[in-house]
């Protein structure tokens, strides 16, 4: 009886599984042919007396019996390279060959960047507006969603088409091409981003959501190639494919169309020239989007395109006056009528107003999702030092899902001074710094364009004064100031008259005012 | 002078995928046979150009048509020998085919033998 080594015995047995697996479609099929082979081959060894049966020996023999070397990464037995009885291989056979070849990375390829990073991704965005609070925003219509919603779904109705022996139609490629342009046309300005994703992902990772559009774009191209290499006689080709990405960058082009324009017109409405103005305005009147126009008299509206060529060069003062003179009407009259909450938008549903005032030195238009949360007033009077001293607390909430700016005018007692002014940030206290009135507006003005922690106070007259904070984050995020007020003594009953919360010119937030004062 | 790119090779091939079956058939006309040394045999006819492996899915196939039949003796040397047989469907079918392959190669023989007809 020869000796197996251990090796040898593995390797038989993996061999034959390999067969029993790839052999044949029948189960009954291949579980014969591995017992044939098993049998052949054992019988070939006791043939050649072999005393000692190595892992070479009997691959060097399965070799030799088969016809052809086994691959065990491949899943499918080249059974098919070898002519049957007849002389000629099936249809069947033949795609089969065509769709087993290194198909098996391609397909999850295709299914992971072009079906489920995308929807990943989209869902995200509605959800949590991360990239149109941070860079542009990349559904600002309904038909913009759309064209993103259909990538992942053109790629799964093709996907389905990669194992079957139906040829896919002429549409099918078309669409393939038709959210390519889709991917290309949404790839160019996350180009900027993918240097850094690429590190995200290498050290961190995450950040694969900004390559979604370039990855979808392989995805569907890979697709296409797939489809064409495994049905030759579908009478598609890349020129299919080439139509369909034509016709997507015409959709794009439609969609696109009413923002190009209504940017074209406001040009020219902003120029001095009173004919070339006139013919912006009427431009405006008829083709021009209110909502774009709207925006426009904002001071983020430049953040809905990436694209240089379809952003407006006209500021938001200029846009305020050709929106009065298009429409006949104040904006920020327009502004209280008008959602400008991006057009997809899961789980806030909730008008949330745009504030127009952030960084200004007035208060503003009542913001309703924005409320103070908790209040406090603390303090003593040293009848000795003849003045006292408060501290009072604010805490705002803000609903929205924008980031917002609490505004809000304090009546102070006769004589009083903010002598102290404290925000909190990440939990600690952090005291304000005094400068002119002039320096501390414009360095508030330039850590608002940064979204940072600032607090703003400001005289506004004879014992009054505005304060203003910015960001209070989104979606019931807060944000806690202190003010510290120091005022000449003057009795009990007059402490508690100088505070006259009820009396307070309308702030921004909706506030409830406070319990008793302590030293009524 | 047109171009030489007939492959004798290609041309064998087509003349041997007709032949396969006919020459397992044949080769068991003398009797029952072991299947390894039918598979020995037949892989070793020069011309035939077939591994080992691929006379067993012929094998297979032939025996689902009915044309051969199988049995299995149990051996003390090693495993269980399958033995391969015709039927009697089997020694119809290849009598057919024995006749339709001598009655083409007379006629192929007969080809520049004959004078020709003329009107």
């Amino acid at each position: 009886m020869p000796n197996w080594t251990d090796n040898a015995a593995a390797y038989f047995a993996k061999a034959l599984d390999w067969i029993r697996s790839n052999h044949s479609e029948d189960e009954d099929e291949s579980r014969e042919f591995a017992e044939d082979i098993k049998n052949h081959v054992e019988t070939e060894i006791t043939a050649r007396q072999l005393a000692l049966v190595s892992k070479d020996e009997i691959q060097k023999l399965l070799n030799e019996i088969l016809g052809y070397e086994i691959d065990f990464s491949e899943k499918q037995s080249p059974k098919s390279k070898e002519p049957d009885a007849r002389g000629k291989r099936t249809a069947r056979e033949r795609f089969q060959e065509r769709t087993s070849k290194g198909g098996r990375f391609k397909r999850s390829l295709i299914v992971t960047c072009g079906i489920i990073l995308p929807i990943v991704t989209f869902v995200f965005e509605i959800l949590t507006r991360a990239c149109t609070d941070t860079f542009f925003d990349p559904i600002p219509t309904f038909w913009h969603g759309l064209l993103i919603a259909l990538v992942p779904v053109i790629v799964f109705w093709n996907y389905r088409f990669l194992k079957s022996a139906t040829p896919p139609s002429a549409l099918q490629i078309k669409l393939l091409g038709f959210i390519a342009a889709v991917a290309v046309f949404y790839s160019i300005p996350f180009a900027i981003l993918t240097p850094f994703a690429l590190i995200g992902i290498i050290y961190f990772g995450i950040g694969l959501l900004p390559l979604a559009p370039s990855l979808s774009l392989l995805a569907a191209l890979l697709l296409a190639q797939r489809l064409l290499k495994n049905h030759p006689k579908s009478h598609c080709s890349w020129k299919t494919v080439g139509i369909g990405f034509l016709l997507g960058i015409l959709a794009i082009g439609l969609v696109e169309s009413p923002r190009v324009l209504t940017n074209y017109a406001l040009s020219k409405a902003a120029s001095k020239e009173t004919t070339e103005s006139l013919s912006g305005i009427r431009m405006l009147r008829t083709v021009g989007s209110e909502k774009q126009m709207l925006e426009a008299c904002l001071p983020d509206f430049n953040r809905d395109s990436p694209f240089e060529i379809f952003k407006s060069s006209v500021g938001p003062s200029q846009a305020r006056t050709i929106y009065y003179r298009v429409t006949g009407r104040p904006y920020q009259e327009a502004l209280r009528e008008h959602d400008l909450a991006p057009s997809f938008r899961l789980g806030n549903n909730r008008r949330s107003r745009w504030d127009p005032n952030v960084g200004d030195q007035v208060v503003g238009q009542f913001n309703p999702e924005l409320h103070l949360q908790d209040t406090r007033i603390d303090g003593k009077v040293d009848a000795n030092a003849a003045q006292g001293y408060v501290e009072w607390t604010f805490e705002f909430v803000n609903e929205s899902y924008r980031q917002a700016e609490a505004r809000a005018i304090l009546d102070l007692p006769a004589g009083g001074v903010v002598s102290r002014a404290t925000l909190w940030i990440d939990g600690e206290e952090r005291e304000a710094a005094f400068s002119s009135r002039r320096k501390t507006v414009a360095a508030y003005k330039k850590v608002v364009s940064r979204r940072r922690d600032p607090l703003l106070v400001t005289s506004k007259g004879a014992d009054k004064v505005m304060f203003q904070c910015f960001p209070i984050p989104r979606n019931g995020g807060t944000m806690k100031i202190r003010l510290g007020i120091t005022f000449p003594s003057i009795c009990k009953t007059q402490v508690a008259e100088s505070f006259p919360c009820q009396k307070l010119p309308p702030p921004i937030f909706k506030y409830t005012p406070p319990k008793a004062f302590p030293y009524g | 002078m047109p171009k030489q790119d007939f492959s004798i090779e290609n041309w064998a091939t087509q003349a041997r995928k007709g032949v396969l079956e006919f020459a397992i058939l044949k080769a068991l006309t003398q009797g029952e046979r072991y299947a390894y040394h039918l598979v020995k045999e037949l892989a070793a006819i020069e011309g035939l150009g077939i591994s080992e492996g691929t006379i067993y899915p012929l094998l297979s196939r032939l025996r689902k048509t009915g044309l051969l039949e199988t049995r299995l003796v149990e051996s003390d040397e090693g495993p269980a020998r399958k033995y391969y047989n015709l039927t009697t469907y089997g020694k119809r079918q290849f009598d057919l085919m024995d006749t339709y392959l001598s009655n083409l190669k007379a006629g192929l023989d007969s080809i520049g033998n004959g004078k020709e007809s003329r009107a």
